[in-house]
């Protein structure tokens, strides 16, 4: 059996939210050290990557490890039956085999469903040499991204001269975003050589929308061709990574 | 593979409702009467059928003779079972439009659930989904500002591929035919345009999306004030081909 009390269900949402970025259903990993996911999307262009370690939670039990897949638009669906007066329980009921979502108000109300069969928790994660590093307001980065939107479906990110630069293209327009540390959307920059690469925006639009909601910044790593990577910090300990593959074309 | 023969409408509730959480290929063989509610409503009265509940929720309803299912649910939708009284209802409802569909069985024969493995992809299938897909993912393929806003709308004389708004906000249904389209295509497209004028009161833009047309399909495209744009599977691939790279290729061995 393993148990959690959430803290902030409105965060804890928030983070299902931002998986969701990327795949509908997850296998969570569940030990003494806390919650852990890692999930490649159907396409196999992005990987996500979450840790909740167990002072994440106010209460946090787990007698073995246990890998449990969830449909997340089915968990988000009963967790959204709470108030931030509720406390939030969830529960792997060892024999009943279900999920339980406890809610505790001015009533006690017990959701339980079944988990899914499969399991596909991917104990590998991208590899690649990274050049740059910079941390960026999650807001600017959402905003940098809307507006290549506006005229490309690609976005090319290069990191130099202490400047993040992204520039979206195409026959219509173009739109070019310089972000460094003097209007304040650059927090740190780390360049060891210049790096530059272009990915597609669709699923970095999404996954930059979810995140802003749950974390006030970004740490962008990037290297020529090579996958973008973003951390983001959960308040209250946890780090959600995304890995999104480069588009060459 | 889990296969019940003859069971009780009480065991069929129970197996269908764990099966149908547990994501499994369903087929029930039945007695049953249908009901759809939605835009419109139908029923379908009593007589044995074959239903198929599929992974995504798809559910499809076959008689005996026919290719195409009778009634269907495409997916996203919820699909559960309940008993009520003498019969068991399995409800496949959809949110976004709402449409529900019932069907009550007063016997089962049969139901069997199993996962099924399948990579492969039907060719044909997948050359009009390349071109519809080609659309969703850059829609200026079609033309400049159309936003696409749902595909397989379901409508009483059918589903439209694809259904957008142009620039402009006027609405397009969009039909996607593989080889060369012909009058019954059009007579296909016309049919759903005159369906939704009727209901929404307003003028939509019909257009076909072809390889090429005959000349009498032409002709009816043009008396009709439709629209045929030239495209192929080919092209729309063309279109589509990146060279992304999986995120799998950075996996260290």
């Amino acid at each position: 059996m393993f148990s959690f009390m959430i803290e902030d269900i409105g965060l804890f949402k928030g983070i299902l939210e931002s998986i969701e970025a990327v795949v509908e259903e997850v296998s969570l990993k569940v030990n003494q050290e806390g919650i852990s996911t890692r999930a490649v999307d159907l396409a196999k262009v992005a990987l996500v990557d979450l840790m909740l370690p167990r002072d994440f939670f106010a209460k946090f039990e787990c007698e073995k490890e246990y890998l449990v897949t969830v449909d997340l638009n089915e968990l988000r669906t009963r967790l959204k039956r709470t108030s931030s007066s509720d406390t939030v329980t969830l529960r792997y009921n060892t024999e009943l085999s279900m999920v339980e979502v406890i809610i505790q108000g001015v009533s006690e109300r017990i959701f339980r469903f079944r988990p899914l069969e499969e399991e596909f928790y991917f104990e590998k994660i991208p590899t690649a040499p990274y050049e740059a590093k910079a941390k960026i307001l999650s807001k600017v980065f959402l905003n940098t991204i809307l507006d290549a939107e506006i005229v490309s479906s690609e976005i090319i990110f290069t990191l130099k001269d202490n400047t993040v630069i992204a520039k979206g293209a195409s026959e219509s327009g173009e739109v070019i975003t310089k972000i460094d540390s003097e209007q304040g959307g650059l927090l740190d920059i780390d360049v060891q050589n210049e790096a530059s690469s272009k990915y597609k925006l669709d699923k970095l639009k999404d996954i930059a929308a979810k995140t802003s909601k749950i974390s006030d910044t970004v740490d962008m790593y990037l290297g020529n061709n090579v996958p973008l990577k973003l951390d983001f910090t959960i308040p209250g300990g946890g780090k959600l990574t995304y890995y999104l593959a480069p588009f060459i074309g | 593979m889990k296969l019940r023969i003859n069971p009780s409408l009480e065991e069929t509730e129970e197996f269908l409702n764990e099966n149908i959480a547990k994501k499994r290929f369903i087929i029930l063989l039945g007695s049953c009467k249908v009901d759809y509610i939605g835009r419109a409503k139908s029923t379908l009265t009593q007589g044995e059928r074959v239903i198929l509940i599929k992974r995504d929720g798809s559910v499809l309803i076959h008689k005996g003779t026919g290719y195409q299912p009778v009634n269907w649910q495409p997916p996203p939708c919820t699909v559960s079972a309940k008993r009520e009284g003498d019969s068991l209802k399995v409800t496949a409802l959809r949110i976004k439009p709402l449409e529900k569909l019932e069907i009550h069985f007063s016997k089962i024969n049969l139901v069997l659930a199993f996962h099924l493995q399948d990579e492969g992809v039907f060719d044909l299938l997948l050359q009009e989904e390349v071109m519809k897909k080609a659309v969703l993912t850059k829609p200026e393929i079609l033309e400049q500002g159309f936003k696409p806003l749902e595909t397989e709308k379901r409508i009483n004389s059918g589903f439209i591929d694809l259904y957008g708004l142009d620039r402009e906000g006027k609405p397009v249904i969009v039909e996607f035919k593989r080889r060369k389209a012909e009058k019954e295509d059009v007579d296909q497209l016309l049919t759903y345009v005159a369906e939704m004028e009727s209901k929404g009161k307003r003028k939509i833009r019909g257009v076909l999306v072809a390889p090429s047309i005959s000349k009498p399909a032409y002709a009816l495209v043009q008396k009709n004030n439709l629209e045929f744009k030239k495209l192929t599977p080919k092209e729309c691939q063309e279109m589509m081909k990146h060279k992304t790279i999986k995120i799998t290729e950075f996996f260290k061995e």
